[in-house]
């Protein structure tokens, strides 16, 4: 029982824990690869063309990163369920419940 | 046939012809029937028409030939009718694959004088063509009969027509006259039993259950008796069709009995048995049986299959009844099928399900404005969702009450089973139900193993739940792993470069980013726990983060003291967390129940580096002294009927003394209450990195290769299907002077590797297609596997699969995202052993 409940509240936890935190970092990658990059632009800074070339992948795959968490978020909202008062046993159990249905 | 324009012919009085009745016979015995035409009396008497295969006829025609003999003599028998009054007669057989089919008589009333040999003879080839033309056609049309019965019955089968019912068209068929598309058989019987095997039958007094049968019921009758049962039985036995003779089994004719294995597939289910008149019984009949016998087996097992199915959906009925959930099944018409107590209860008056004959649709359950769209997605016409992505559809019921359904992934292609929920702002009735107000608590009333399944349902959601987050953590590890190499790439590019700040930011919070995923497939993996080196403090801070917004607004206050350099413990992560979150909740509801008290927090301290303790503590009611010294036991609590399960402080106990450490109550004099984890500190310290510890491993694989040659230009294979991860790879080691191939999956690059010869293989373990684990066998097994050996790039190392995997075969690997200097380091490490490895 130690192990269901336990469970319960990892998967509960984790999900909030992807949502909640990654926005930060992600934000940080983003802006800072983007005020690079208007700053090249307007010539503030001047760096070779592969840097250029490379923060705009990172600033990309930021931008990817953040569609992934936000549709996590969605799935999220959309599937809200109440871990807490319903104990659960851990994997294995999939199996059985297949052949049940 | 015009026999009167051969008399007339050179001395001819009478002509003769007969031919084998293959509808009727004697004993056996073949009748030939025909026409006699004499000069004089014109149409020879009715008894002439009727030839039987055993009158005294010259055995010379045995030979073939035609055969010319005087009558003068006296005869030793009978003298057959149509010779009577002839002095010379002229025989010719009309044969068909040398079998006499028929023969042709000429005769002559005069004594001397040689009868037209040439005439009988051309007589009966033209005779024999004719008989090989309608045996053609009969061929055809019994083909063509057979094609329509085979049509017919599958369109029977597609049409789920009652099984008997085809059975029965079947045998009748078989019995039916050939000019009828039949078989000819005097009778025939299909028999079940599913006690046979190659092996033998369970007991030689099987029998066979008769499902249809067709003509003599006195036939019928001897099937399971000592006559027939060994001829089926051992034709069943052997799985193949046998032929035996019954003499007496006929009122009127000795017949040959045929069997037919009823086969379908590796399953004998019965056999088809047919009588035949022994004439009418060749291998034509056998083949035409045989297809019957295939169409019969398909039949019963069709119908084996859906009495199996429609058993066990009768018993998934049963267990749903029990169940609380409201899950519904319907079949793949759209119907309802099945339904659950708790969908019962959700849905109304339902009727009884029985998995068959029930027209309730499943959009009739909603309301009418939502039946197409319920209809359309019952029966999967709406647009599905992507693989691993839930089926959901909403819908109300009645005004205001709304439904989500949700599509299980335990459902088949028969039978779909559909969780039904009420939705989010309607969901207050889930808590009244659960506190006894409406529907009792399922798991409470419900025999254990009846719970048990009630939990199932819900593990099943669980997994999905896990599957989907683990997934998504692991999309997020490619993109950072580039993110973190060509920020790298950046500042590696000469001193002085003004970006440096901002790159240097992107690096901390990637790092950070990458923290979080790791920290998700950690707490989501299965199996045992895992320790690791960690930061009890940092761990502290980001529960109290989720658990403040778990606040939902009440007027608490929740403080954090955290002692500055605290030594790590060596624990799990997520079970050290899961302790957190149980004592912090404790607090919080002690508060909020209780209406005493505003304020709960956690505090970390070390007294002598050897233990660390954290302590939750709360200025709530406090805990009662009769109850503390069953506090931390199983299913003990002092909450009221339906909060808390009674094992939150059990399960700390647990894990806390898992891990060498103590947990206790402390209820000060000043009030509230405090609950005390210590847990000894890690004996060994790592340096900390803004990465974990553990992340980099890398040692020579046992018996996999042979260091490179310092000096020489090393050649890497890369295979990765991330192209922004496998571009940085190569343009890392590129600049560390390697010659570098990347392919985007397993199966070019083994193609490469055919056609050069690698110093390091670099390959990532999840790639769609060939994953890294087949890749890695197929080339250590090719001929050619790199020299120095191989190097594994994974996004998830505690997945036991993969842990596994890496652990068996010795593998080197790095974790997803991996730092520039951490690539090199391990590669290095692969390629020249530890002596030459680069440090990160």
């Amino acid at each position: 029982m130690r192990e269901e409940s336990g469970n319960c509240h990892e998967i509960r936890n984790f999900g909030e824990l992807l949502r909640h935190e990654l926005n930060n970092p992600l934000t940080g990658i983003l802006g800072n690869a983007e005020l690079l990059l208007v700053e090249m632009h307007r010539q503030q800074i001047t760096l070779p063309e592969e840097a250029r070339s490379r923060l705009e992948t990172i600033a990309a795959l930021a931008v990817r990163m953040r569609e992934t968490v936000r549709q996590l978020s969605e799935d999220w909202q959309a599937n809200a369920l109440d871990f807490s008062t319903q104990p659960t046993p851990k994997g294995g159990v999939r199996a059985d419940y297949r052949g049940v249905l | 046939m015009a026999l009167q324009s051969l008399i007339g012919g050179p001395g001819i009085d009478r002509v003769g012809v007969w031919l084998e009745d293959p509808s009727s016979g004697e004993n056996g015995k073949a009748l030939f029937r025909g026409e006699v035409w004499d000069q004089d009396v014109g149409d020879g008497p009715e008894e002439w028409t009727r030839l039987s295969a055993d009158a005294p006829l010259p055995v010379e025609l045995l030979g073939g030939g035609s055969f010319e003999c005087a009558l003068d003599e006296p005869q030793a028998g009978p003298i057959l009718g149509p010779l009577i009054d002839l002095h010379r007669v002229l025989w010719t057989p009309v044969a068909r694959r040398k079998v006499m089919r028929g023969l042709v008589m000429l005769g002559t009333r005069r004594k001397n004088g040689a009868l037209p040999r040439h005439l009988a003879e051309n007589l009966a080839a033209e005779l024999g063509t004719l008989l090989e033309l309608e045996e053609a056609w009969r061929l055809a049309s019994s083909r063509k009969a057979d094609l329509e019965l085979w049509t017919r019955v599958r369109g029977l089968l597609k049409e789920k027509e009652n099984t008997n019912r085809i059975l029965g068209q079947l045998v009748e068929n078989c019995t039916r006259g050939l000019a009828n598309g039949g078989v000819g058989a005097v009778f025939a019987a299909i028999g079940e039993s599913r006690t046979v095997s190659p092996g033998g039958f369970e007991s030689s007094a099987a029998q066979l259950s008769i499902r249809a049968q067709s003509g003599d019921e006195n036939w019928v009758k001897r099937v399971n008796t000592e006559s027939l049962r060994p001829l089926w039985q051992r034709a069943l036995m052997e799985g193949q069709s046998l032929g035996g003779e019954t003499a007496g089994a006929f009122e009127k004719e000795s017949s040959r009995i045929i069997v037919v294995p009823l086969r379908w597939g590796s399953t004998l289910s019965g056999g088809l048995l047919a009588g035949f008149s022994k004439l009418k019984a060749n291998l034509d009949s056998l083949e035409r049986l045989e297809l019957r016998g295939e169409l019969a087996a398909e039949i019963l097992e069709q119908e084996f299959q859906k009495n199996r199915e429609l058993a066990q959906l009768r018993s998934k009925i049963a267990l749903l009844e029990a169940i609380g959930d409201a899950i519904v099944l319907t079949d793949k018409r759209g119907c309802v099928v099945g339904a659950s107590g708790g969908a019962r209860e959700l849905l109304g008056k339902l009727p009884a399900f029985s998995g068959t004959d029930c027209e309730l649709r499943f959009a009739e359950l909603f309301r009418p404005r939502d039946w197409e769209t319920m209809e359309n997605w019952a029966l999967g016409k709406s647009a599905r969702p992507s693989e691993g992505v839930e089926d959901v559809v909403q819908a109300e019921l009645s005004p205001g009450i709304g439904v989500r359904a949700t599509r299980l992934a335990a459902s088949g292609e028969e039978v779909v089973a559909i969780r039904l929920e009420r939705r989010r702002n309607v969901a207050a009735g889930a808590t009244e139900r659960r506190d006894g107000t409406g529907r009792p608590d399922v798991k409470s009333v419900l025999p254990p193993e009846r719970s048990c399944e009630l939990r199932m349902l819900q593990a099943e959601e669980l997994a999905t739940l896990v599957q989907r987050v683990t997934g998504i953590a692991h999309e997020l590890n490619n993109p950072l792993t580039a993110i973190v190499g060509h920020a790298q790439r950046i500042l590696a590019r000469g001193a002085g470069n003004p970006a440096a700040r901002e790159i240097h930011q992107i690096l901390e919070q990637a790092g950070r980013a990458s923290q979080i995923v790791r920290q998700v497939l950690s707490s989501s993996r299965e199996g045992k726990p895992e320790r690791h080196l960690l930061s009890l403090n940092e761990l502290v801070e980001r529960t109290v983060d989720l658990q403040r917004a778990n606040l939902n607004g009440f007027a608490l206050h929740l403080r954090t003291d955290l002692a500055e350099r605290l030594p790590r413990v060596d624990g799990d992560y997520g079970q050290l967390q899961q302790v957190l979150i149980n004592l912090l909740q404790n607090a919080q509801q002690a508060i909020e129940l209780s209406g005493v008290g505003d304020t709960f927090g956690v505090r970390t301290s070390t007294n002598d580096k050897s233990r660390v303790r954290m302590e939750v503590w709360d200025n709530g009611p406090g805990v009662p002294v009769e109850y503390r010294s069953r506090i931390f036991d199983p299913h003990f609590t002092t909450k009221p009927s339906g909060i808390g399960t009674g094992l939150g402080l059990a399960i700390v106990s647990a894990i806390v003394g898992e891990h060498g450490g103590s947990a206790q109550l402390d209820c000060p004099p000043e009030g509230g209450s405090r609950f005390i984890v210590e847990l000894p500190a890690a004996e060994e310290e790592l340096p900390g990195t803004t990465f974990d510890d553990k992340r980099v491993v890398a040692f020579r694989a046992t018996g996999v290769g042979t260091a490179a040659p310092q000096g020489t230009t090393p050649r890497i294979l890369v295979v990765e299907d991330e192209p922004t991860v496998a571009n940085l790879i190569a343009d890392v080691l590129r600049d560390e002077g390697m010659q570098v191939d990347v392919f985007k999956d397993g199966q070019t690059g083994l193609i490469a590797t055919q056609r050069n010869t690698y110093d390091l293989s670099i390959c990532d373990l999840k790639m769609p297609g060939m994953d890294g684990q087949t890749f890695y066998k197929e080339l250590r097994r090719s001929a050619h596997p790199p020299r120095a050996g191989f190097l594994l790039i994974t996004g998830d190392v505690v997945g036991g699969g993969t842990q596994e995997f890496l652990r068996a075969n010795s593998l080197p690997y790095l974790a997803k995202p991996f730092r520039v200097e951490e690539l090199t380091a391990a590669v290095r490490q692969v390629l020249y052993g530890n002596h030459h490895a680069a440090a990160p």
